[in-house]
């Protein structure tokens, strides 16, 4: 399952951003995460495994069932409907999705905080670990350290970034 | 892992108070930071808390607040999902297994672990079957390169031209890509059909000049689509795409194609794709990390999917 989580992830927020038909996708990223999840739940459920006769085009299966699962949300489900929301961008307004959370000072440093890391290491765990979603195993294999200290660096990392928030005031 | 957040102010199993706004306010930052703190666990439980408080716009604005930031300064792209937010949902969908061993039995779970140590000590197993064990899941699949091709009706309905065995000359045509080899940075996608016997190159778009650059993703979309009624008409669709390490331009690939058709004559219509790939290559001098695909398909007269019941 988790193979096919990450293999099929990329689609799955393609339909869930992008939409289809007449819908023009969820454009606010925590929505539209909830959206990409709820997918996942649906095709993962027994029901919808059975559904799939293994020898079909899979990627068909799964586009088709990620559209059923955003109609289902759009009307059942009272914040994702498409009511006009006062707080979200109107179509005619520019998709800054990073200035409507946050202000562009707040962008840069935290682009700064990369570059805040000196150690090599912690910058590798940073690329691999947090934003590549490697596994403790396959990465501690691949840097040539155990695992206990694989863990040290990432809360080591975890905490830095922390202590990064709480110096600026990030959220 | 002890919990360093404070746990919600209203009680939850009771249902009978509304925790005011301030409050949800506190839980949605607290969870937040829990949320992305890889350090900390995430249960099915903060899920759901999470998932509730996400559902009002002040809170949800939080939750974003704290996403954007989290994505921005782990890779610099607040549009894509982070490994440790990928991981979360994947905890969530699929638990992990991890033996959970009651407090009071831990005493005895280490004196086990203890005394099968000792007897795994005095009675090691031969050399070869430490080798032979795992070598199989050692291999790592071929990082996948190739160009998804869809096609898109008026009332904007899609489907996939491959597997429909044609595109409708009153669609569009739309492309993604999957790369997953980083040093392939560029892409040039162009259309051959036949056209007063031989065949002609038709880039996607008149004005694209060359190769558009590409990243490491799966199923990007390319950011054009094309209507297939302005330059195709109803016949073979050969399309060709060119994933390389440079850029080429549009003179460098009609060049080639030129070329292949002088080559190739009448035979590069129906020739394997593997010749016109061969000879694609030599022509442009690609490398033999540069990937080149062709698939075929077929430009039809009649719509190829069927009108939605109403």
């Amino acid at each position: 399952m988790e193979a096919v989580y990450r293999h099929y992830l990329p689609l799955v927020e393609l339909v869930a951003g992008r939409g289809f038909g007449g819908f023009g996708g969820f454009y606010d990223p925590v929505l539209r995460d909830d959206a990409v999840q709820a997918i996942f739940v649906t095709a993962f459920e027994e029901k919808a495994r059975l559904a799939y006769d293994g020898i079909g085009d899979y990627t068909r299966f799964l586009r088709g069932l990620a559209q059923n699962v955003c109609r289902q949300l759009l009307d059942k489900d009272r914040r994702f409907a498409r009511v006009p929301d006062p707080e979200a961008v109107t179509p005619d307004e520019p998709l800054d999705l990073e200035a409507r959370y946050l202000a562009d000072e707040a962008l840069d440093l935290c682009r700064r905080f990369r570059d805040g890391l000196t150690d090599p290491f912690e910058r590798e765990v940073l690329d691999r670990y947090f934003a590549h979603g490697d596994s403790e195993e396959a990465l501690a294999e691949a840097l040539g350290v155990t695992r206990y200290r694989l863990r040290k660096v990432i809360a080591q990392v975890g905490k830095k970034m922390a202590r990064f928030q709480k110096e600026y005031g990030l959220p | 892992m002890t919990h360093p957040l404070p746990e919600p102010r209203w009680p939850r199993w009771l249902g009978l108070f509304r925790p005011s706004p301030q409050a949800k306010v506190e839980r949605a930052r607290a969870l937040a930071r829990r949320y992305f703190d890889a350090r900390l666990t995430w249960t099915a439980a903060h899920e759901d808390e999470a998932r509730a408080l996400r559902a009002e716009p002040t809170t949800r604005a939080i939750w974003g607040r704290a996403l954007i930031a989290h994505r921005v300064m782990v890779h610099g792209d607040a549009t894509r999902a982070t490994g440790l937010e990928t991981r979360r949902r994947l905890d969530l969908l699929v638990p992990r297994r991890t033996a959970q061993v009651p407090r009071f039995l831990a005493p005895l779970a280490i004196a086990a672990a203890t005394l099968l140590l000792a007897l795994v000590g005095t009675t090691a197993p031969p050399e070869e079957d430490l080798r032979a064990r795992g070598m199989g899941s050692l291999a790592l699949p071929e990082p996948q390169v190739g160009l998804g091709v869809g096609g898109i009706t008026e009332d904007d309905r899609e489907y996939e031209i491959l597997a429909a065995e044609g595109v409708s000359i009153a669609d569009w045509l739309r492309f993604s890509y999957t790369n997953e080899r980083a040093d392939l940075t560029h892409l040039f996608v162009f259309g051959l059909q036949p056209d007063d016997g031989g065949l002609r190159p038709i880039a996607p778009l008149p004005e694209e000049h060359q190769s558009v650059a590409i990243h490491v993703a799966r199923f990007a979309p390319l950011p054009f689509e094309t209507r297939v009624a302005t330059r195709h008409q109803p016949g073979r669709l050969r399309l060709v795409a060119l994933f390389t390490t440079r850029a080429l331009t549009l003179d460098e690939v009609s060049a080639a194609v030129t070329a292949v058709e002088l080559e190739l004559g009448s035979r590069l219509a129906t020739t394997l794709p593997s010749i016109l790939e061969a000879t694609l290559r030599a022509r442009l001098a690609l490398t033999a990390s540069d990937v080149v695909q062709v698939l075929d398909s077929e430009v039809v007269a009649n719509p190829v999917l069927r009108e939605e019941p109403r």
